[in-house]
């Protein structure tokens, strides 16, 4: 008999108290380890969010905002620019594009993304990788949609479906309308103007298009940014079903591209790359181009980059606050253990005089309770570690639900290892006052009748 | 170190914190001798045997078992010896709970060290003493066999000298003289020296040598 099957025996007969100790330190585990795991997932989604632009031009009040609305989808960006500047500013500066970009739509609580088909062809969505489908092709004609690889996901939507999109998009949104087979209409993408829409909704209700169908012809292959969960089409199909709500008033009934004036033809914001010499991606012009467009104050200019930097440098502080706040769980934890152990040395006594009348030395006693009190924060940490997974994995559906960011839920493996080795070395701690109870019993005074 | 006495006592003292003190001038008990020590409750026989198993520490006088004395050693050089040389019999057994009968008697060399018990040897030991299921938590035997269990677990290691504390007390009486007579014959059977005390008259016909204290 060694001294594992004492310890074993000894947490197999107090069970209930070695359960609960054991998920009072999973909890406290896990919820740290999810914490730090999505920070880092965060951080590296962010940062991926942007692909390899380098610019990013808007008329949002702030380039924080312009980051947000225009790379993440946060909110329909508000401001929009004419498109005139856009035709100015793609000759500006030596760019390697400058894809337009225009967002405000939306369908089931997935924001579209209407531009040009530079967007596929030049801008890549993590740096080096282009995009690539996993069915269909990109949009070449106007109402064709292109789903990013979450949406697919999350609608259930097939090739050759066909979709009206609402205007305006929040996370609560659920705006949207299918449309029957293409075979049931008289054109692919025209208007119905034979079934009964009417532009007049609710008060808070998103107004859908429902005169254009789009068709959707490609679905995109996951990139991990928050492109994925949006619907991409081309600027014209956009301007049009905009300049259709325009001409209504007017007393139109139909809208095609010859309809657009130059007031329809607006986008929300612009993604820019400067040509860069192989094997650099920081040209060196990018400062001296990013004071020149500032000067101009009818557009907000942001380095996608330092305000993501800028936003982990805020949130980081919460992000502390949370990891301080994790670590006093922990530590309490710590405390349980000790609790625990010290509470059932009361009943452990007379146990520990008789190992000592059968020859255990007082330090060999010490180093039992001790073992014990690591081998609970030890399959408290190795618990918690699986729980973090799980939760991970939920958190991470969470962040993607709300805020859009797709955050891998993999536990990086040093934080996982420094905090079981924490947890470890707190339960060492914690069962020292324990093994020090234990280290003093009187063997004669708790061997009664015997004393 | 074998032909010394199992137990020998010169001239102990030991004064409690209240003023009454424990004398004993001479006692010895040769190997494989047997001996009751008949006391009344309060006498301090329990505290005689803490002094003899290196419990607690005399003010005076000499304590050998098996011809070391038990109060030069320190710390868990004294801990051990108790474990391989003296074997205690409680009154409410101490068994270790949770742990199965074959278990508790390999916790003496265990934690003693003692060589040469094994987990056959062992189940040796619980077979002669009538358990047939070594591997059963002792907290699912019978009290007769919880007690058969301690009694395994003293003679265990073959010590010198087994120290038994009222052994029978909570036993009637014709459970009491089979249970003593078990005592008995384990410690015949593994050569140790029995030293007993007893408050119980009926155990006095046992024992060819009884003393008070």
């Amino acid at each position: 008999m060694s001294d594992w099957t004492v310890i074993l025996r000894s947490l197999s007969v107090r069970r209930f108290s070695t359960v609960t100790t054991v998920a009072t330190v999973a909890v406290a585990v896990a919820l740290m380890l999810v914490l730090v795991a999505m920070r880092e997932a965060a951080k590296k989604a962010f940062e991926r969010g942007a692909g390899d632009m380098h610019l990013m031009v808007s008329a949002e009040a702030s380039p924080l905002a312009s980051v947000l609305n225009g790379i993440f989808y946060a909110n329909a960006p508000r401001r929009p620019i004419p498109w005139d500047r856009y035709e100015r500013l793609s000759a500006e500066a030596p760019w390697a594009y400058a894809v337009p970009i225009q967002q405000g739509d939306s369908f089931e609580g997935h924001p579209v993304l209407a531009t040009s088909e530079e967007f596929f062809t030049e801008f890549k969505p993590n740096p080096g990788e282009a995009w690539q489908l996993a069915e269909g092709r990109f949009f070449t004609d106007s109402f064709e949609v292109v789903l990013g690889a979450g949406v697919a996901k999350a609608t259930g939507l097939r090739l050759g479906d066909r979709i009206a999109l609402a205007h305006g998009y929040s996370a609560d949104s659920k705006a949207g309308l299918r449309l029957p087979p293409e075979d049931d209409h008289d054109h692919a993408h025209d208007h119905d103007h034979d079934h009964d829409h009417d532009h007049a909704h609710d008060e808070g209700t998103p107004h859908v298009h429902d005169e254009f169908a789009y068709k959707v012809v490609g679905i995109l292959k996951p990139t991990g940014g928050a492109h994925d969960r949006a619907l991409i089409t081309n600027l014209e199909s956009t301007w049009i079903i905009h300049a259709h709500d325009r001409r209504v008033k007017e007393g139109e009934t139909d809208t095609t591209a010859d309809d657009l004036i130059d007031a329809d033809r607006k986008i929300t914001g612009v993604y820019l790359r400067l040509r860069t010499r192989e094997g650099s991606n920081v040209p060196a012009n990018l400062p001296m181009v990013f004071d020149a467009l500032r000067k101009d104050t009818s557009i907000t200019v942001a380095a996608p980059f330092d305000e993501i930097r800028k936003l982990d440098i805020i949130v980081g502080n919460v992000n502390r606050l949370f990891v301080v706040v994790a670590g006093a769980v922990i530590l309490s934890s710590g405390i349980a253990i000790m609790l625990a152990l010290y509470n059932s040395m009361e009943q452990r006594r007379r146990q520990i005089a008789v190992l000592r009348v059968l020859g255990a030395s007082k330090g060999r006693i010490f180093n039992l309770v001790l073992t014990e009190s690591v081998l609970i924060g030890l399959m408290g940490a190795a618990a918690g570690v699986l729980l973090a997974f799980v939760g991970a994995v939920f958190a991470a559906g969470i962040v993607k639900g709300r805020i859009g960011l797709v955050v891998d839920p993999a536990l990086p493996a040093r934080p996982v290892v420094a905090v079981v080795l924490a947890t470890v070395a707190l339960a060492a701690v914690a069962g020292i006052i324990p093994a020090i109870v234990g280290y003093r019993t009187s063997v004669a005074r708790n061997l009664r009748p015997l004393g | 170190m074998a032909d010394e006495p199992a137990l020998r006592i010169d001239s102990l003292r030991f004064a409690y914190p209240g003023g009454w003190t424990l004398r004993l001038g001479a006692l010895t008990l040769a190997r494989g001798e047997q001996m009751l020590l008949a006391a009344r409750s309060g006498a301090g026989k329990s505290t005689l045997l803490s002094l003899i198993a290196g419990l607690m520490d005399p003010h005076g006088g000499v304590i050998e078992v098996a011809g070391q004395k038990v109060h030069a050693l320190h710390g868990a050089a004294r801990d051990r010896f108790r474990g391989r040389h003296i074997g205690m019999i409680f009154q409410t057994f101490n068994l270790l709970h949770g742990f199965t009968a074959l278990e508790n008697v390999l916790a003496a060399p265990a934690f003693s060290g003692a060589g040469g018990v094994d987990a056959s040897a062992a189940k040796g030991v619980l077979a002669s003493l009538g358990i047939d299921r070594p591997g059963a938590r002792v907290e699912n035997l019978s009290v007769g066999q919880q007690q058969r269990v301690a009694v395994a677990r003293a003679v265990a290691c073959r010590p010198a000298l087994v120290l038994a504390d009222e052994p029978t007390a909570s036993l009637d009486p014709e459970n009491a003289a089979n249970a003593m007579g078990m005592i008995q014959e384990a410690c015949r059977a593994s050569g140790s020296a029995l030293l007993c005390v007893s408050h119980d008259p009926a155990m006095w016909e046992r024992f060819a040598r009884k003393e008070h204290l």
